[in-house]
């Protein structure tokens, strides 16, 4: 199981499967929701939210559509932009699933402090869409010029152009923690 | 040790062998993506709770789907409440189709003291917890920048059960497809549908998945396949 592609573990759709692709995602994603939010518990709560959420519409995930780290960052960037209009994270999806939110230990809020600086604009790239992540990529970390990634991606300079600056648009908005 | 993870873990994993409870009715949120869709020619599928639900209504009996949709040139009568069968005023279906979350779905047309509407009616949606009407009220009667054809987008990003989104609204009678576009390529293109017989103008219904981020232009195009007009912005959140 642990060759599986996310895509493959949520297809399979059972407990171990999940555990899995929980195992991959959460850290990073509850460091995300902590650098967003600056509150070890709203961060929790996200945190758990949102992996019931997933958990819940698991088979509706299409990998045709986005990578699951996308599919699963946008359910986050929901619960948040929840979060920030009502002032607390929703309990739709675990309620549902009849899930507890395991209590903060004070280690537990230090490792959510810390996991919030670990937060990169290089791992916050994934979540991308693939297009934008490949132009990004391409021109601002490997350095290439935007004419040769047109040509491997088969599409105008222009269009890459536009890709690289939505890229960048959508890592600043992430880096905010905004949807 | 942290161990809120690992106990998060084991909620979840305890959370997956349970079958989930069904989502109770969200009246406030319901009430309020009603008032919104009235403006909105996008249609919102919510969750319902219970898996597989996504892919039951058009995958599982395509056939009984259908066979709950009126023949095109039908008459709804009006009908006050809010069930399936609930419809503003005496309506005219002029399309049809089965959408893959949604399901079955009805356009129908029809008049009120603003001007003519078009209404897109999920035929099997449950009152209770799913939006189940949208309509464009009133229609645009002209004018740019493109006669004929709207399409607009209402995002509900606080709704995070959503399934599917359906686009629709009237195109050109000279339309022959409708397609959405970012940076210049295709995301969807979906024929025209013809409507009533003798009567100008034409119609689309578009499917699109709950997780496309697009900020792209929808447009007609004619007989030849080209651009009908410059198109319109459509986002979707």
């Amino acid at each position: 199981m642990k060759g599986d592609s996310d895509a493959e573990l949520l297809a399979r759709g059972d407990a171990d499967a999940f555990a899995e692709f929980y195992r991959r995602h959460a850290r990073r994603l509850a460091g995300w929701l902590m650098r967003a939010t600056g509150e070890a518990e709203a961060a929790a709560d996200l945190t758990a939210e949102t992996f019931a959420a997933a958990l819940v519409g698991r088979k509706r995930y299409r990998p045709d559509r986005a990578t699951p780290a996308t599919w699963l960052y946008g359910i986050a960037a929901h619960k948040l932009a929840d979060w920030r209009r009502h002032g607390y994270a929703e309990d739709r999806a675990r309620r549902r699933l009849r899930m507890e939110r395991p209590e903060l230990s004070e280690e537990d809020v230090r490792e959510l402090e810390y996991l919030a600086g670990e937060v990169s604009a290089v791992g916050l790239m994934e979540e991308l869409p693939p297009s934008q992540r490949v132009a990004l990529r391409g021109r601002v970390v490997e350095e290439r010029a935007y004419g040769e990634i047109a040509g491997a991606e088969g599409v105008s300079e222009a269009v890459i152009r536009q890709r690289v600056s939505r890229g960048l648009a959508g890592l600043r908005r992430r880096m905010r923690g905004d949807p | 040790m942290s161990e809120f993870f690992g106990n998060l873990e084991t909620e979840l994993r305890a959370a997956a062998e349970r079958r989930p409870r069904r989502t109770p009715p969200v009246p406030a949120v319901l009430a309020v993506v009603l008032l919104a869709l009235a403006l909105a020619p996008v249609v919102l599928v919510l969750g319902t709770g219970d898996d597989p639900a996504p892919e039951r209504r058009a995958a599982d009996e395509p056939s009984r789907a259908e066979a709950v949709l009126a023949p095109v040139g039908s008459t709804m009568p009006e009908r006050r409440g809010w069930d399936v069968r609930a419809r503003p005023a005496d309506t005219t279906v002029v399309a049809t189709g089965v959408a893959p979350v949604a399901g079955p779905w009805q356009l129908e047309t029809y008049r009120e003291p603003a001007g003519d509407c078009l209404g897109l009616y999920l035929m099997t949606a449950d009152p209770e917890t799913e939006v189940r009407f949208s309509a464009i009220c009133p229609l645009p009667t002209g004018g740019p920048p493109m006669p004929g054809f709207n399409a607009l987008a209402m995002g509900f990003p606080s709704i995070p059960a959503t399934d599917e989104w359906l686009v629709y609204g009237p195109a050109p009678e000279s339309a022959t497809a409708v397609e959405l576009t970012r940076d210049g390529e295709v995301v969807e293109r979906v024929e025209t549908l013809e409507g009533l017989e003798g009567v100008e103008g034409d119609f689309y219904v578009m499917y699109l998945p709950p997780d496309l981020e697009i900020d792209g232009r929808m447009n007609w195009l004619d007989a030849r396949g080209a651009p009908g007009d410059e198109g319109m912005r459509f986002r979707l959140p």
